[in-house]
């Protein structure tokens, strides 16, 4: 996925960075986190189907442990992928002049953003009807970069999309990558990503334990 | 405590639509009890009540003297539940597959555990393939494997055959008849006579929302004579006793689009799976019962039935 962008769409946007794959990559890795966490919703749907999630329910362990079960594997594997793609956006030319507290903060990010979708993912997973339903909820979260920062600068897009763009939170995470990546000052875009981040937690995480809860008692 | 499972008044409705409207029952320890009733009858229902997943409306339900509505922590510690499908992870192997349980249920050695396990359901030589590879007989064997983990005193099954060949099915009988030897008590469900006869040491029948009879097999065949599973008589008596919507045109009659209701042999016809599930002297098909007197329709309950009809 990275190849194609970088070399078909490379050439063709004038972006005001020099090295493209600066500017890619961090659309690159919320997307590739945006098609990971469909996995736990896909997961958790046959674990639903399956009757497991009755199993664990019906042993003595803690209710929540499946669903942190499945988050936490989410998240681990949500980090590998990343580190991978970031492995090779470095062997296509990707460099970072940051230090190891911007990186840091980045890694939190987008553990943040991972743990949100991984929530999203949650509830998609324990009421879907449908394996397909489960995991259609992913396609606009994959499809978010696009009307984003994430690939073309904003100023090139029409007025409405631009507002629309500019407002929605991967533009945000990604411009506070991408500057704490480039060693520039990062402003408020930090802030208003992790608000993002931790609103979407805070609020899909309530609806995924709902969700769980309506399904395994009545 | 004599008793492992104690239900008494048990009500449950969905959305209004009342599945069980009262439901008493006993089982003893050490016993194999049989829950015996239809399609939708409420068997998963009543299941899932005693094994802490779903709350009643009404009614009390002990499981190992416990209540299972106010203390079902307690309860989890003393059961096990396989469900009606196979619960087992098609991403784990058949040994990770068990040794996750014993982790979760902290076994001191869940390998030990699991090594064990398999090697008592012949599953050694698949421990380490997917479930997606096993046939029908063996995922469900690894699925009570996986119920077995940890030694819960009661355990629950939930139709553990439907759905096998019977050669299958005959494995999992031996499984649950050595599992009662070793002294677990277990409550099963199921739509067959002919397994609860196999197996059980008591058997309930649950139709309608209520327990319609009870009592070990002797009892019950007191109560409602055999009849060899079948009923035969003339073919429009049979099946102008039929419910209407079982009256369809043609020879071959279907209940449900599924088996024949019944089968005609010239001017005779066989009912299938007629008795066992009496309702105001009719079985669940509607057929009557032979030993109640009916001049209008004389079917005739017949020992000869098999030799004659095969
Ligand atoms: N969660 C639910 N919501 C609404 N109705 C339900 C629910 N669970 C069960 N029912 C209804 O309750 C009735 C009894 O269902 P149950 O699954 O207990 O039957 P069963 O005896 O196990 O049948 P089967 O042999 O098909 O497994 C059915 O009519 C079913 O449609
Ligand atoms: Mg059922």
């Amino acid at each position: 996925m990275m190849l194609l962008f970088v070399y078909v769409f490379g050439g063709a946007i004038e972006t005001g960075t020099d090295n493209y794959v600066n500017y890619l990559l961090p659309g690159i890795l919320l997307m590739a986190i945006a098609s990971g966490v469909a996995y736990v919703a896909y997961r958790l749907f046959l674990d639903k189907q399956r009757g497991i999630i009755e199993r664990f329910n019906s042993m003595p362990i803690a209710r929540s442990t499946m669903l942190w079960g499945h988050v936490l594997t989410s998240v681990v594997s949500n980090v590998i992928s990343i580190a991978v793609i970031i492995l090779v956006a470095l062997a296509m030319g990707f460099r970072s002049s940051a230090g190891i507290l911007p990186w840091l903060a980045v890694a939190g990010i987008l553990v943040l953003f991972t743990l949100a979708l991984t929530w999203i993912a949650a509830i998609a997973g324990l009421s879907a009807k449908t394996v397909e339903g489960a995991s259609a909820f992913s396609y606009p979260l994959i499809f978010l970069p696009f009307i984003s920062s994430a690939f073309v600068p904003t100023e090139s897009m029409p007025a409405v999309v631009r507002a629309f763009a500019e407002n929605q939170p991967v533009t945000s995470i990604v411009e506070t990558i991408r500057a704490l990546l480039s060693n520039q000052p990062v402003g408020n875009d930090i802030w208003v990503a992790l608000a993002w981040c931790l609103g979407i937690l805070i609020v899909a995480y309530a609806f995924a334990v709902r969700a769980y809860n309506r399904h395994s008692a009545q | 405590m004599e008793k492992a499972i104690e239900v008494k008044g048990l009500q449950k409705a969905f959305k209004g639509k009342e599945v069980l409207k009262g439901v008493d029952l006993e089982v003893k320890r050490g016993e194999i009890f049989a829950l015996l009733g239809a399609n939708g009858a409420g068997k998963t229902t009543m299941v899932r009540i005693l094994a802490t997943l779903l709350k009643p409306d009404g009614g009390n339900a002990f499981v190992n003297g416990v209540e299972v509505a106010s203390q079902p922590e307690k309860v989890r510690h003393a059961i096990s539940l396989t469900g009606q499908f196979a619960a087992v992870d098609e991403v784990l192997t058949g040994r990770e597959n068990l040794i996750m349980i014993a982790k979760l249920r902290h076994l001191e050695q869940p390998r030990q555990a699991a090594d064990d396990l398999l090697k008592r359901f012949g599953l050694t030589d698949a421990a380490d393939r997917k479930p997606s590879t096993y046939s029908g007989g063996m995922r469900r064997r690894l699925d009570i494997a996986l119920s077995l983990v940890g030694k819960p005193k009661i355990i629950f099954l939930d139709e553990p055959t439907t759905g096998l060949d019977p050669e299958a099915r005959i494995e999992v009988w031996k499984i649950v008849k050595e599992l009662a030897d070793g002294g677990t008590t277990i409550f099963l469900t199921t739509q067959y006579l002919e397994e609860a006869e196999q197996l059980a040491d008591r058997i309930a029948i649950l139709h309608e929302g209520r327990i319609i009879a009870g009592g070990t097999l002797a009892e019950l065949k007191k109560r409602f004579p055999p009849s060899e599973g079948r009923v035969c008589g003339k073919t429009a008596d049979v099946r102008g006793n039929l419910p209407r919507h079982h009256r369809q045109k043609g020879g071959h009659l279907n209940g449900n689009g599924k088996k024949p209701l019944f089968q005609r042999y010239g001017r005779h016809a066989r009912t299938f799976h007629a008795p066992y599930f009496p309702q105001r002297g009719h079985d669940l098909h509607g057929l009557r019962h032979a030993d109640r007197d009916d001049a209008a329709v004389r079917v005739r309950l017949r020992r000869r039935d098999r030799d004659r009809y095969g």
